[in-house]
């Protein structure tokens, strides 16, 4: 397993991952109604279900199988030094990259079209990602109870100011704002009520 | 002939002041609330139905025609520039269009979509001028059968849109599919895949998994990678207008887009989001350029703007002549049309050709309106992406937020949104493309339908796949499709192999 | 495995410098959101239901328990209309869909999330009957709080034009030859009335193929393109392929017959099969929903019934008036359940699917 460079170790993950999704889709329909079509509502499911299931076990096949053949043509400790054997070749293109997924069995060469080339933003730290992630889902819970304009205007401020703190009264003026006109845009343009919360 | 005399008419009517400037507005509201995440079309239509109501018929079929093109192109601009796409056609636009403005290309994407739906779309309405009667038979070759193999070989081309590994396309595709299932069944009304929540029984709604899928995951990144090099997504100034090149390369995908989008838009049930989704494929298939797919190759927004647009059009042929509804939206405009007491159906042209051929002007007048209120515009919308980094995706984080509450109104709905945002975010770490996904889940439905109708009608044979023309032709062209590629790389590279041992 | 190390301590510490950094920002939002989660729990729920007799307060939601262009959404649009034209009801009433299994999700929400609100109502029909009496939802019309029902729309049988059923004779005729190549195009839970006609026809309902299309224009195309021989559904599905002549009315399940131009299409009890349904649909609230809001609806609703806008749509889409409120309207709903309820235990469509 030490072999596994960063790519595949990802393709490990993501097919043992996908294959527990295709098998818990496949349990759940087990509690399907059964009826006397031909096709009955459990049969897609099914299907969908199993080539999940085969799908996972396959990337995660792949991936070890490479693992291996990479181990076998570059020793340990230098996989990333580019030049493999055939098969190889493909794996170690993804990790010169340092991307996460292996855009390698076509082989394709990164060609940017003319104009100014923005780089991806850089892989973000796991911490942060998880970070903004759980105040989203603050935002979205506190979105019904205590209304649009308060929760906007909180998450709004929170958000940009981990990114700028010392522009804190831009983000004040802004968070405050932009909560405000799309309420406005939406209550009274639209017809879309949102959530008054405690201000209603 | 009479077909001039009577577009005549409707041009006569179409073009008085009053219906000109309904024409303009209805684009304008339309590109303004289509902008909104979560209210696509559908909503648009849907909200503004009332306010058409009090007005003379003709007034207020123009003026919705209007919001109808006025919201799809709406939609491509939040899918172009923050990648968020507002309903399922525009979810294509989303894959180009995004890396093509991050790159600072985000005017000319803009420009090719708006310049592709006006050309697609005149071409479209000129099809339903003059074709309707002929195009509307086609309909009746296709029953269940084709459809289930037309949404099977969708499927499977599905997975030759990404670049990367064909099985994480196909667990995209197998995804999408195992959340369109969940929800009652259509057939019988029984429950799947609902675990117990009486809430998922609804089934998951098509924005909300692309809003989930596209933006989030896209807005946690650069909210998270911190204070880097990039505080704005591009820098402006840099930004230009379609070149030559950028022309040259649109051409064919407009044309080639307006055709594809047109047909399969006469398909009802089927409708324009097939048709974008198809013109991608078929793009980055015949393209010289395949590695700048995924990277913003502008004939990925130039085909499917096109498609779309044309789709529209050709939506309109079953809605007028069989009164069959081709989408959500066209059904939503059949309804309008009964209210005004207008009856869609074979006799339309003959009883209500004063109102029909006003609507046909009037939509020739709003293609029109849209392309001149838009182009000017482009340069405005695009300084959107100016805004510094975090207030751009923290707003935009804000606003699918608004958009899934738009549509469930409930927590759950909020929460699906964040669900699905993780699980985006997971897929894509994971170096699973998301675009098969999208179209998967738009597709679940007519494929099972189809596929059940399908062996219902044959007693649970498979032999009307072979035996019905028009399926076994479908068939043949797949097996040539897959086929026919293996059998030239073979060759190809047996070519190859002989001329490397002829030099040794 | 060293480096791997290396990394993630630099990790650590470039996050933690970011964190000294962001603190007094945080602060600033933390204090918003705990001020906010704070009101929260002495504050009110979100768009509460009005007090008072100022009812109704705020928006009241029409919701159609199907896809927009359905015939609940149809009936809901064409409601809200009235209402709003005839200056009726001022107050805004956003009308909602809300699809999923034949409206059993939204009664169910109705009895359940909705319980005892007062701005939400919703439009139901025959079909949740059905759904009850198949068990395939837990409610029905009756167990909600049944405001009124406002018209009744005929079932038709219909066939293409170019198809060898030409007559309901036809039709019977070749469901007792071979049922399973008489393929039945129905939406739903129209298979009922279908059913009840071939078993007064001497045709096990069980033996009927049914295919299930999602309203009239798919049910149209199924029939011309020869995926389904017949179809049956509400008469206003079928209307202009009606009249364009691609589709011919068989037989109506009407109480009488039916208005012109449809006047000549015989109704199954004057061809000699005792089989009368017809879709009525009605408005319904949710559970316990409080007296004052059922009243105003139904002062509402029979004030709408009676202006030309509504009478108009009425006319227009061939529906039949059968406006009851109160105790009228429930039974009514009780009288239809018990013989969808009959029906449904006859023709064994309880377990044929």
């Amino acid at each position: 397993m030490s072999t596994l460079t960063p790519a595949l170790r990802g393709d490990v993950i993501t097919g043992i991952a996908v294959t527990l999704v295709g098998a818990v889709y496949y349990t759940a329909t087990f509690w399907i109604q059964g009826t006397k079509n031909i096709v009955t509502p459990a049969t897609f499911p099914a299907i969908v279900g199993i080539a999940l299931i085969v799908l996972g076990l396959f990337l995660l096949g792949q991936a070890l199988y490479r693992s291996r053949k990479l181990a076998e043509v570059v020793p340990a400790g230098a996989a990333s030094a580019g030049s493999a054997s055939v098969s190889g070749g493909a794996a170690s293109a993804g990790i010169a990259n340092g991307e996460a997924s292996t855009d390698a069995s076509e082989g394709v060469v990164d060609v940017e079209p003319e104009g100014i080339v923005i780089d991806a933003p850089d892989e973000p730290k796991s911490k942060q990602v998880v970070l903004q992630f759980a105040l989203f889902f603050i935002y979205l819970g506190i979105l019904i109870p205590v209304g649009f304009l308060l929760a906007t205007a909180a998450f709004l401020m929170t958000m940009t100011s981990i990114y700028a703190p010392h522009r804190w009264v831009r983000n004040l003026i802004f968070s405050v704002l932009f909560a405000v006109i799309i309420y406005v845009a939406f209550v009274y343009g639209l017809g879309v009520y949102l959530p008054v919360g405690i201000l209603g | 002939m009479d077909t001039l005399i009577d577009l005549g008419g409707g041009f006569a009517s179409a073009l008085e002041p009053l219906s000109l400037a309904f024409a303009l507005l209805g684009v304008l509201l339309g590109t303004v609330v289509g902008v909104l995440p979560g209210i696509g079309p559908i909503s648009a239509i849907a909200i503004l139905i009332p306010v058409s109501f009090g007005m003379e018929p003709v007034h207020g079929l123009i003026l919705l025609c209007g919001i109808y093109y006025g919201s799809m192109y709406g939609g491509s601009i939040t899918a172009t520039l923050i990648k968020t796409p507002g309903e399922v056609a525009s979810a294509v636009t989303a894959i180009e269009g995004y890396e093509m403005a991050r790159r600072g290309r985000g005017k000319a994407a803009l420009a090719t979509a708006a310049i592709g739906s006006f050309l697609a779309g005149t071409l479209a309405i000129i099809g339903l001028t003059f074709l309707s009667p002929v195009l509307v038979k086609l309909a009746n070759v296709f029953g269940s059968t084709e459809y289930f193999l037309l949404m099977a070989t969708a499927l499977l081309l599905a997975s030759t849109m990404s670049s990367g590994s064909r099985a994480k396309a196909l667990i995209s595709i197998f995804i999408g599919l195992a959340v369109g299932l969940v929800g009652l069944d259509f057939q019988t009304g029984l429950p799947r895949q609902t675990f117990g929540m009486s809430l998922l029984s609804d089934g998951i709604d098509f924005t909300i998994f692309a809003m989930a899928l596209f933006a989030i995951p896209e807005a946690i990144r650069n909210l998270a990678s911190g204070r880097g090099a990039k505080d704005v997504i591009q820098s402006f100034g840099d930004d230009k207008w379609m070149t030559k090149q950028d022309w040259q390369r649109s051409a064919m995908p407009w044309a080639r887009g307006s055709v594809l989008g047109f047909i399969i838009g006469i398909l009802p049930g089927v409708g324009p989001s097939l048709a974008s989704f198809m013109s991608y494929i078929m793009e980055k298939r015949i393209s010289k350029r395949k590695s700048e797919f995924g990277h913003g190759a502008i004939e990925g927004v130039a085909g499917p703007e096109a498609a779309n647009n044309a789709g529209v059009g050709g939506a309109m042929i079953p809605l007028f002549s069989l009164g069959i509804p081709g989408s959500a939206t066209t059904a939503l405009l059949l309804f309008v049309f009964t209210m005004y007491g207008l009856q869609p159906g074979p006799l339309i042209f003959r009883d209500e050709s004063g109102l029909i051929w006003t609507i046909i002007a009037s939509m020739y007048i709003g293609n029109v309106a849209l392309i001149i209120l838009n182009l000017p515009l482009v340069g405005v919308f695009v300084k959107l992406l100016k805004m510094p980094k975090e207030i751009l995706f923290s707003s935009i984080l804000v606003l699918v937020a608004i958009g899934a509450y738009a549509i469930e109104f409930s927590l759950f709905g909020l929460m699906l949104l964040g669900i699905f945002g993780v699980i985006g975010y997971l897929m894509d770490k994971g170096g699973i493309p998301l675009a098969p996904s999208i179209l998967a889940l738009v597709l679940v439905p007519l494929l099972e339908d189809n596929f059940r109708r399908m062996l219902q009608i044959s007693g649970g044979s498979f032999m009307p796949l072979l035996t019905r023309p028009v399926s076994l032709s479908i068939i043949v062209l797949m097996i040539l499709g897959i086929v026919g590629p293996i059998i030239f790389r073979w060759w190809v590279r047996r070519r190859q192999l002989l001329a490397d041992v002829s030099v040794a | 495995m060293r480096s791997t190390a290396i990394t993630g301590q630099g990790r650590a510490t470039s996050a933690s410098r970011k964190n000294r950094a962001v603190k007094p920002a945080l602060t600033v939002g933390a204090v918003l959101a705990s001020l906010a989660l704070v009101a929260t729990g002495c504050g009110n729920k979100a768009q509460a239901p009005g007090e008072g007799s100022d009812y109704p307060k705020g928006p009241v939601t029409v919701n159609v328990p199907s896809e927009p262009g359905s015939g609940w959404d149809t009936t809901a649009r064409a409601l809200v209309e009235a209402l709003q034209k005839e200056k009726i009801v001022s107050s805004p009433l956003p009308v909602q869909n809300k699809p999923g299994g034949t409206g059993c999700m939204w009664m169910t929400s109705m009895m359940q999330q909705e319980k005892g609100k007062d701005d939400q109502i919703a439009i139901t029909s025959l079909a949740s009957q059905t759904m009850k009496a198949r068990g395939l939802c837990e409610f029905g019309p009756a167990d909600t709080t049944l405001i009124a029902t406002m018209y009744v729309e005929d079932f038709m049988v219909v066939s293409p034009d170019k198809g060898d059923i030409k007559s309901v004779e036809d039709l019977v005729k070749a469901l007792k030859k071979d049922p399973q190549k008489v393929t039945v195009a129905a939406s739903g839970d129209d298979t009922l009335p279908f059913a009840l006609f071939a078993k007064e026809a001497g045709v096990d309902p069980a033996d009927i193929n049914f295919v299930n299309y999602e309203g009239g224009g798919e049910q149209t195309t199924a029939m011309l393109n020869g995926d389904a021989k017949v179809a049956v559904a509400g008469l206003s599905e079928f209307r202009s392929v009606l009249e364009s002549g691609d589709i011919k009315p068989l037989v109506t399940f009407a109480k009488e017959p039916l208005q012109a131009p449809y006047d000549s299409v015989p109704t199954a009890a004057d061809s000699g099969y005792d089989v009368t349904l017809g879709n009525w649909r009605g408005v319904y609230g949710p559970a316990d929903m409080p007296q004052e809001a059922v009243d105003y609806w139904a002062k509402m609703l029979e004030e709408v019934s009676e202006t030309k806008t509504w009478k108009d749509t009425l006319d227009k889409n061939q529906w039949a008036p059968e406006f009851l409120t109160g105790e009228e309207a429930k039974k009514y709903a009780e009288d239809t359940a018990a013989t969808v309820e009959e029906g449904v235990k006859e023709t064994d469509l309880g377990n044929s699917k």
